[in-house]
């Protein structure tokens, strides 16, 4: 278990060089910036299979927050590794829930025997994929926002114009493609839950956990997303901004509630480790 | 009436409905932390019980169930009515759509918003009308009568499996999987029935499901082997399953016309 932790402290440390490396060289040492990147999703890799393997056939209860990173990073590779808008945000994202995931563990927790079916694992891998859209599509609308505040503040009213039929809607696509990816594997996270839910308890909705709650409000402010998007209720820039809240919202209402106490971590171990390879 | 009609269809009404559960269920999450054992009987007791015991009990916990139930409600009836009027209107403009299959994706929507509505029904169904045992204590051999019926169930036997390897430390000498054989017997009929956790089975309109089981460790006090039932006659079942399976299937149309859209015309939906 601790080299699976150490593992993750690896990747988040990875992560945080990789960003480093993109805010200062800004355009250089690009291939030295992917590397970085690369090793920290690749121990995240890692650390999660072991965290899988430790665990299977159960499922590994609370550890959302050393998924998620990966999840983004490997559903953004594309974008990360070519640099495009909005690249260094995503990786400061990675970097932020990381570092949540390694001052505030939750993974103390044992699975539990009821956790041994595929809906489980559904619930638990949709739910996951569905928070790193969702996060997603907001970190897209951020880069919108951005990008309409720069070109406005600059005077570029005519530019502004031009650009719009280019950059503008295509971040505007994005985010809004990034929802609807995100709502249906929520959806799906949603009903697997339902269908765990009854077979191991005999009621849909189990009370036990007031998560449920939060995720079912989180659907609810996504569907309100996907209906003034879909009745073209609003402009752009409110529905970036709405994008951005409800990253924000998925953070609080179900990243939020998966960590833990605040704790230093234990590096003993990857200490030890690194004095017996040096 | 038409004016009633419209204002319950309006897409304004939708989006305030919306809002609001995501208000009062961000308030139901704070209030249920740490409270929930006065919503764990909810399922057992079901909505009317629960509410003149646990509801009038402890209102400052349970008013945002009370909400969200009128919102729900509110919610329910916006969607039919904004959805049968666009039904309506697709179906009278059925001529303008060349393309058979994109006329059927375009339902997707309509489905999914209809799937909804059953899974609604489906759960108030099954809070009004379902009866549940909610502990049924079954030792090895023992035969007991299920309350409220004339079946008699039996535990013929119980076949637990303990974890033995290195992977799975905290499981070692636990149990990790077991089934019980019970015997069931109803109009002098006998019938054989295997049941395991997250592996219920179906008897006469009754759902079995395995709650609890014993012996759970090999080494410490071993206790004498029995399994814990939870019985329930939930006529919800099938209307909420049927609005899910149909959810879904709204939803997989969609993104098939969503993409369908995307990769022909660039268009964006």
């Amino acid at each position: 278990m601790f080299f699976i932790r150490d593992l993750f402290y690896i990747a988040a440390f990875f992560y945080l060089l990789s960003l480093g490396i993109g805010i200062l060289c800004r355009g250089k040492l690009i291939l030295f910036f992917r590397c970085l990147l690369f090793i920290g999703l690749f121990a995240n890799l890692l650390s999660i299979t072991g965290r899988y393997y430790f665990s299977w056939p159960l499922m590994p209860m609370y550890q959302v927050p050393f998924f998620l990173p990966l999840v983004i990073g490997v559903l953004l590779f594309k974008t990360i590794w070519h640099k495009q808008a909005g690249c260094m945000l995503l990786v400061c994202a990675l970097c932020l829930l990381s570092m949540a995931a390694v001052f505030f563990p939750n993974d103390f927790y044992l699975p539990f025997l009821e956790s041994r079916t595929f809906f489980s694992h559904l619930f638990f891998w949709a739910g996951i994929v569905g928070q790193a859209c969702f996060i997603i599509a907001g970190a897209h609308a951020l880069v919108h926002i951005r990008l309409c505040r720069t070109n406005s503040g600059n005077g570029q009213a005519q530019k502004l114009e031009k650009s719009k039929n280019r950059v503008f809607p295509g971040n505007r696509t994005r985010t809004s493609r990034w929802v609807v990816w995100g709502f249906a594997f929520w959806t799906i996270s949603m009903f697997s839950g339902e269908i765990w839910s009854y077979l191991g308890w005999g009621s849909p909705v189990v009370w036990d956990n007031a998560a449920i709650l939060t995720a079912m409000a989180t659907w609810f402010y996504y569907t309100c997303f996907l209906h003034l998007h879909l009745q073209k209720m609003w402009n752009s820039q409110r529905q970036a901004y709405a994008a951005v809240f409800g990253a924000v919202l998925t953070l609080i209402f179900n990243f939020y509630p998966d960590l833990g106490k605040f704790k230093f971590p234990d590096l003993n171990h990857l200490f030890q480790f690194l004095r017996t390879i040096l | 009436m038409k004016k009633i009609w419209k204002a319950l269809g309006s897409i304004r009404l939708t989006i305030i409905v919306l809002l609001l559960l995501v208000c009062d269920l961000a308030g139901g999450y704070a209030s249920l932390r740490g409270s929930e054992k006065i919503f764990k009987p909810l399922n057992d007791l079901g909505l009317i019980e629960w509410i003149s015991t646990y509801g009038k009990t402890y209102p400052g916990h349970t008013v945002w169930f009370f909400a969200l139930f009128v919102l729900l409600f509110l919610l329910a009836v916006n969607t039919f009515v904004c959805t049968t009027d666009r039904v309506f209107v697709l179906i009278e403009n059925r001529k303008h759509f060349l393309n058979r299959l994109r006329f059927f994706l375009k339902f997707s929507v309509h489905i999914m918003h209809y799937a909804l509505i059953i899974i609604l029904i489906g759960y108030l169904v099954s809070y009004l009308y379902a009866v549940t045992c909610s502990n049924m204590i079954i030792a090895l051999n023992q035969d007991s009568m299920i309350p409220g019926t004339k079946i008699r169930v039996l535990l013929q036997s119980i076949d637990i499996d303990y974890y033995q390897g290195d992977r799975l430390d905290f499981l070692n000498d636990r149990a990790c999987k077991v089934k019980a054989d019970l015997l069931l017997t109803a109009d002098d009929k006998q019938t054989s029935k295997t049941i395991g956790l997250n592996d219920p089975f179906w008897f006469k309109d009754l759902s079995f499901h395995l709650n609890d089981f014993a012996p759970r460790s090999k080494s410490g006090m071993q206790r004498q082997p029995y399994i814990s039932l939870i019985i329930k006659k939930d006529p919800g079942m099938k209307l909420y399953f049927s609005g899910t399976v149909f959810f879904l299937a709204g939803l997989i149309m969609y993104l098939y016309q969503w993409f369908l859209l995307q990769s022909r015309k660039g268009e964006e939906i």
